[in-house]
């Protein structure tokens, strides 16, 4: 009859795992706690909760921003805008030709009514912090949205 | 009910799993028991479990978006479609020959003999692992319950269409969306889209609830695939191993689709090591053909992952050939199951949303421009791919916990297993590795942007489709602890003691 002995660096290897597997579990907890959203949606929800019933059923709306496309504060504005209005579809205003509705998504304050009326369009409602909802007039008088956008050195 | 998709995605994956993985289609009842992990939990029960997630998962994604292209866009019809498929496949496969899987090759049976008497420790160490990162997994989806950039702005969003059904789902491929991708497969976005409608809720519970079921599916498919090719120890071991990285936490967490991408990767690559060890068992080669395919269906890289795992089959199976006259079977098996997702997504990325090329030269602030020789001759990328891959290195753990000396713990202290080394499995397993990471350097380098602007965006989440594979390498390289084990001659107890003295007093007498 024979046992088997087990080497000690078999020991130290579930030893090592052990603690490595501690220290691990306690550093990814930590940092965990740490972590900070860098996008907080809740306040995207907030935001857009009064439009979202305005517009079920559209397949597609129109957006207009004052930021440039090319930079990526357009896209931080974009897409959790997108994500919380979806599946109704925001196509940029120049490509939105046949969208009945238009959405204005701004971050400073203006006349948004002026801002829609240069482009051929006319406020249907206007919401907290930079939202508005416009509908497109029977006789536009469209600009290029481009002109909006702030130029940048 | 947010589970609800969770658990029907199992179930229609596990039958045809059941059918086609070694061990199942024994007539020996012992069969998965040689196979052995814990008592109750057989490392073959576990794998079946494991790999029904990202097969069920994969089907319905695929058989959600052809219906809602037909026109059908009840999820319980997708359901039914799916549930019938899983039956004839089942009806099929258990039709064949029920043979025992006998390797051929010594080398590809799993190791023999008595377990390592600290597995119950080693299981204590993978638990805790696996329950930290679910912990801490939660706790970033309590603060950012939708995840991260790319889950709203790609792959929840599109999901999100998707859910919608008939007039909403044709937006996520909408040339207008061009600010998002609309040509990026749709396979986890329309599975989310298929849950939600399924769930009747549109929240964050169900991708959060589907990441968890991909990480613990991963897992599983990596822990359990040594245990059947390897042993029990070993298997627990790599539990730790695998999770190591920071981001096998942070990528499940922003519900992404790289997860899954790692997960479907690692069962068609465990699903082919299977296949291998069974002495080319087709049924394995099938499954893996189906995993490959759905890897293209998930991110565009599983194209290379497809067509990597493709040639590893071809290759494996060829050589062995003097052996196995018709060793071609298994190749067909997999080309057959490949075949029908691959189409498919062959004719959506090029007839229904035809898109540039990402290799072409683009214009704008991250394109290098140059022919593709031009790109591949410059020495300057290679630094930059490795400035990278180091940058990504040193972030991806602690400097004590880091996921490579975790490897070179176990590589030191249980030492390399030579014989190991000429074993078919170990081999495909590195030709497979090996081909990835050079795909993936080759795509880098051919890519017309910068490639240290792409990956310092995109190399954290890339190393979660690869981590899985190397971490099986290096548990198929190594010895287990059984194998350093010294046999001794057994001590005997105190009644066996007294037994002995007895005897040797009652033959002494008896010689006086």
């Amino acid at each position: 009859m024979v046992e088997l002995r087990y080497p000690a660096r078999a020991y130290l290897l579930v030893a090592l795992l052990g603690a490595m597997t501690l220290g691990y579990s306690l550093s990814r907890i930590a940092e965990a706690k740490e972590y900070q959203d860098a996008y907080p949606f809740r306040a995207q929800f907030a935001r857009l909760a009064g439009v979202k019933p305005l517009i079920a059923g559209e397949r597609q709306v129109g957006y207009l921003s004052d930021q440039d496309p090319r930079r990526q504060a357009y896209a931080r504005l974009y897409f959790p805008t997108q994500y919380v209005l979806a599946p109704t579809l925001l196509v940029p205003l120049e490509d939105a030709r046949g969208a009945k509705f238009v959405l204005g998504d701004f971050t400073r304050q203006e006349d948004y009514a002026a801002v829609g009326r240069k482009l051929g369009l006319e406020p249907v409602k206007e919401f907290p912090m930079g939202v508005v909802l416009y509908r497109r007039m029977a006789a536009p008088a469209p600009e290029n949205p481009a002109s909006l956008v702030p130029r940048h050195p | 009910m947010d589970l609800l998709p969770i658990f029907l995605a199992i179930l229609a994956g596990l039958v045809p799993v059941a059918a086609l993985l070694p061990g199942t289609h024994s007539t020996n009842p012992e069969t998965p028991r040689r196979f052995g992990f814990l008592p109750g939990a057989p490392a073959l029960l576990l794998l079946w479990v494991s790999l029904a997630f990202p097969l069920g998962s994969g089907v319905i994604g695929l058989a959600y978006f052809v219906l809602l292209l037909t026109g059908v866009d009840s999820p319980w019809v997708v359901y039914a479609v799916v549930a019938c498929f899983s039956a004839c496949a089942w009806w099929v496969l258990s039709r064949g020959p029920k043979a025992e899987i006998a390797p051929a090759d010594p080398l590809a049976q799993p190791d023999a003999g008595p377990a390592f008497p600290l597995n119950w420790l080693l299981g204590i160490l993978a638990a805790v692992c696996m329950l930290a990162v679910l912990a801490s997994m939660a706790g970033i989806l309590a603060k950012s319950p939708h995840g991260a950039w790319d889950s709203w702005a790609i792959w929840s969003l599109r999901g999100k269409f998707f859910a919608a059904g008939d007039g909403f789902w044709r937006n996520a491929v909408d040339p207008g969306f061009h600010l998002s991708h609309p040509e990026y497969p749709v396979m986890f976005s329309s599975f989310l889209g298929w849950s939600w409608r399924l769930a009747g809720v549109e929240n964050a519970a169900v991708p959060q609830a589907v990441a968890y079921a991909f990480l613990l599916s991963l897992t599983g498919i990596v822990g359990a695939g040594i245990g059947l090719l390897r042993r029990a120890s070993l298997a627990w071991m790599s539990i730790p191993v695998l999770l190591s990285p920071i981001v096998m936490m942070t990528v499940p967490a922003s519900l992404y689709a790289d997860l899954p991408m790692g997960t479907l990767s690692a069962a068609a690559a465990m699903a082919l090591l299977l296949g291998i060890a069974s002495s080319l068992d087709p049924r394995c080669f099938a499954l893996a053909g189906i995993f490959a395919s759905l890897c293209a269906w998930m991110k565009e890289e599983g194209l290379l992952h497809l067509a990597v795992l493709g040639a590893v089959a071809l290759a494996f199976a060829w050589l062995e050939r003097r052996r196995d006259p018709r060793w071609w079977r298994p190749v067909a098996a997999f080309a057959a199951c490949a075949a029908p997702a691959s189409l498919f997504f062959a004719w959506f990325r090029f007839a229904f949303v035809p898109d540039a090329s990402r290799f072409a030269s683009e214009p704008g602030p991250r394109a290098a421009g140059g022919s593709l020789t031009g790109r591949l001759l410059d020495l300057s990328r290679y630094g930059e791919i490795a400035d990278q891959i180091w940058r990504m290195l040193a972030t991806i753990g602690g400097l004590l916990t880091h996921p490579l000396v975790f490897l070179a713990a176990v590589l030191l202290l249980l030492g390399i297993h030579r014989r190991r080394t000429k074993s078919f499995v170990f081999l495909a397993a590195c030709a497979t590795l090996a081909l990835l990471w050079a795909g993936y350097l080759a795509s880098f380098m051919l890519l017309s942007a910068r490639p240290g602007t792409v990956l310092a965006a995109s190399l954290h989440r890339l190393w979660v489709h690869t981590w899985p594979l190397l971490v099986v390498v290096v548990f198929l390289l190594t010895k287990s602890p059984e194998d350093l084990a010294i046999p001794i001659p057994a001590r005997l107890s105190r009644t066996e003691r007294k037994e002995a003295k007895a005897a040797r007093g009652r033959s002494r007498k008896g010689e006086v």
